[in-house]
């Protein structure tokens, strides 16, 4: 018997809602994709990537204070320690491994906090490519560590300076790029969001965070734990932590998403940057403005596939405010020497409020990357 | 040579919509014999810097309520009866299949966000306009759309709206193809401006051609130079005035 599709995995496999120009460029995306799945070799050389140049396996770190400040047992799977601080790594690595699979030899970009930027320009120099990075004006000046390694890779820095300069802007400056440049660049894109097939190849290749922490609690812990929690922008490191609990009925799975642009909690469905998903928007239907001390996470939308796991009841959502995630911040780090990125720290505050919901168990928490570069905006926002 | 017809895209709500209107009917006096009328979007995905700054600049003031929008396109409809009237939009619009049936009735409707081989996902009020790419056209498995069409739209270049896009050397074939399997009206748009552009358009074999970003940024030219203290009324003289004489030269030449 062969089992219907879930609702995530419906609206992750949906048709995208793209200009009439990219839709050949997609297919072949796609066509390429499959291909490099159907390629033992080719698979093979970029898990030994993973290995050899982007620091992979992460360890599962305990964190003990953690668990017994709040009651439970903590884990934080440590995306912080991929190579360039971020997981965006295990996705741009993939993906320009197959533009150079494609034959392609430049990619396009965009960025919010700056991350995926930088894990794109690693990747693009690591396999000889050209990158063109599109980042918000107003990022580029609160990430402005990032903008340097970008150009230090070797990539192309654009400020995106219309409308509200942040990631929303990025993306719409880098895929019209893209509609008019798509045969002879491919577009790296930093999220489980957009036109299929991006959303599935994002979190194909970000899932090997999930695979990973899913054998490294078993063991630590010999069983599976109550909940796994990340944060949430367009996604793409809570897909890939999700995607290896999925089918674990009784792992729950949190997303913490900004107070100021909590897509899944407070957003409606509609169709932006070629998805359809929910997104934030405004009574007459334009795309809202949004909000969060973090760029990765000042998003309008969030990716199909996590939509859907809302939707469809398997998944809660948890809208955390900046100062929460301060909070949270500096409680990893003072407790158990870890700084984690802003974005990372929506998770901690949302897992804090899980265990006081749920005493005792164990949680995952997803440290999507590390909080070097955020260090000014935190100065800034806690006015030392 | 055929007679080529000049058709023109213009975001409602840009100058205010009092000024969009005046704008668009004058250009229909003009004898433009295509109005492409863009709904003001905050992330119009397809759009160069020139119409992407109209929609900011008929969304500066604020949002413009739908039924306000609806409304004026169905007095650019009822004013504007020389010229065939298509809008222009994203689907986020029409999302919601009970406002976008409010949308009034007009020629065509153009998703820019629709793939040219899906069945519309959105509700049309009007019959669809075929939005095709040349590559899309020159594809060997370009076939009949799939449900009727009123229009058909073609791209003369590869990228998004602009001006300065240079167009696509395979134009004249992909106008044949496209010929082969329809006999709707065939617009070609994107990186047309100038009177050669609508001279090699009619070469090409096409209907006629639609000007976007040449006439907002004209518009926006002119709009830019009125005084700030002049009264709303006198602003949309001079604009509608300004589109007249620009939609008039090129279809007297």
């Amino acid at each position: 018997m062969i089992e219907e599709p879930t609702i995530w995995q419906r609206m992750e496999a949906a048709d995208g809602f793209v200009p009439p120009l990219l839709a050949p460029a997609l297919k072949a995306l796609e066509a390429g994709f499959l291909g490099f799945l159907d390629d033992a070799a080719a698979r093979a050389e970029l898990d030994g990537l993973l290995l050899t140049f982007a620091g992979r396996p992460t360890p599962l770190t305990e964190a003990a204070h953690l668990g017994q400040r709040w009651g439970g047992r903590v884990f934080l799977k440590r995306e912080d320690m991929v190579h360039g601080g971020a997981h965006k790594l295990n996705n741009a690595l993939g993906q320009c491994f197959l533009a150079r699979y494609m034959g392609f030899r430049e990619v396009i970009a965009e960025t919010g906090a700056g991350q995926h930027g930088v894990a794109t320009a690693i990747a693009a120099a690591r396999f000889g490519l050209k990158a063109q990075v599109y980042q918000g004006a107003i990022d580029v000046e609160r990430q402005a560590l990032n903008a340097h390694r970008m150009r230090l890779f070797g990539a192309t820095l654009h400020p995106v300076h219309e409308g509200s300069k942040t990631l929303n802007e990025a993306v719409n400056a880098a895929l019209r790029v893209w509609v008019s440049r798509h045969r002879e660049a491919a577009y790296c894109l930093g999220s489980v969001t957009g036109p299929r097939p991006y959303p599935g190849i994002v979190r194909h290749f970000q899932r090997v965070i999930g695979d990973e922490a899913r054998r490294q609690v078993l063991e630590a812990t010999g069983g599976l734990p109550g909940c796994v929690v990340a944060c949430v922008g367009g996604g793409s490191n809570a897909a890939g932590l999700f995607s290896a609990f999925v089918g674990d009925p009784g792992v729950g799975m949190l997303a913490c998403e900004a107070a100021g642009a909590a897509s899944l909690t407070y957003g409606t469905m509609g169709t932006l940057h070629g998805m359809e998903s929910l997104v934030l928007q405004t009574p007459e239907r334009n795309i809202a403005a949004t909000h969060s001390i973090s760029a990765g996470l000042d998003y309008p939308g969030v990716g199909p596939w996590l939509a859907g796991l809302k939707i469809g009841g398997r998944m809660d959502s948890l809208a955390v405010t900046d100062d929460e995630a301060l909070d949270g911040l500096e409680e990893l780090a003072r407790e158990e020497g870890v700084l984690c990125a802003l974005e990372s720290a929506h998770a901690v505050a949302g897992a804090r409020t899980w265990l006081a919901r749920h005493p005792g168990e164990v949680c995952v928490i997803g440290i999507s990357g590390r909080g070097d570069k955020d260090l000014d905006s935190y100065l800034r926002a806690r006015g030392d | 040579m055929r007679r080529m017809r000049v058709g023109i895209y213009f975001t409602l709500g840009d100058f205010g919509l009092d000024g969009s209107l005046g704008i668009l009917q004058a250009a229909a006096r003009a004898g433009a014999g295509l109005l492409e009328v863009g709904l003001p979007f905050s992330d119009p995905l397809l759009d160069g810097p020139v119409i992407q700054a109209g929609h900011q600049r008929a969304l500066a003031g604020g949002e413009i309520p739908w039924d306000d929008v609806c409304a004026a396109v169905a007095e650019v409809r009822r004013t504007c009866g020389g010229a065939l009237v298509s809008v222009m939009t994203a689907s986020q619009l029409l999302y919601d299949p009970v406002r976008a049936g409010r949308l009034p009735q007009v020629d065509g409707i153009l998703v820019t966000d629709i793939a040219w081989d899906r069945p519309s996902p959105v509700r049309l009020t009007s019959p669809r306009v075929w939005f095709l790419s040349q590559a899309v056209v020159m594809q060997d498995s370009f076939a009949m759309p799939p449900e009727p069409v009123s229009l058909v739209y073609l791209t003369r270049v590869q990228g998004i709206t602009g001006a300065d896009q240079r167009a696509s050397g395979t134009t004249a074939e992909a106008v044949r193809r496209v010929r082969e399997r329809t006999g709707a009206g065939l617009w070609l748009g994107f990186g047309a401006s100038t009177r050669e552009d609508i001279q090699a358009a009619a070469g090409d074999g096409a209907d006629g051609v639609v000007i976007g970003s040449a006439f907002v940024a004209e518009m926006s030219r002119r709009g830019g130079a009125i005084s700030a203290e002049a009264p709303a009324g006198e602003r949309v003289r001079v604009l509608s005035e300004a589109a007249g004489e620009w939609v008039d030269r090129l279809v007297r030449e």
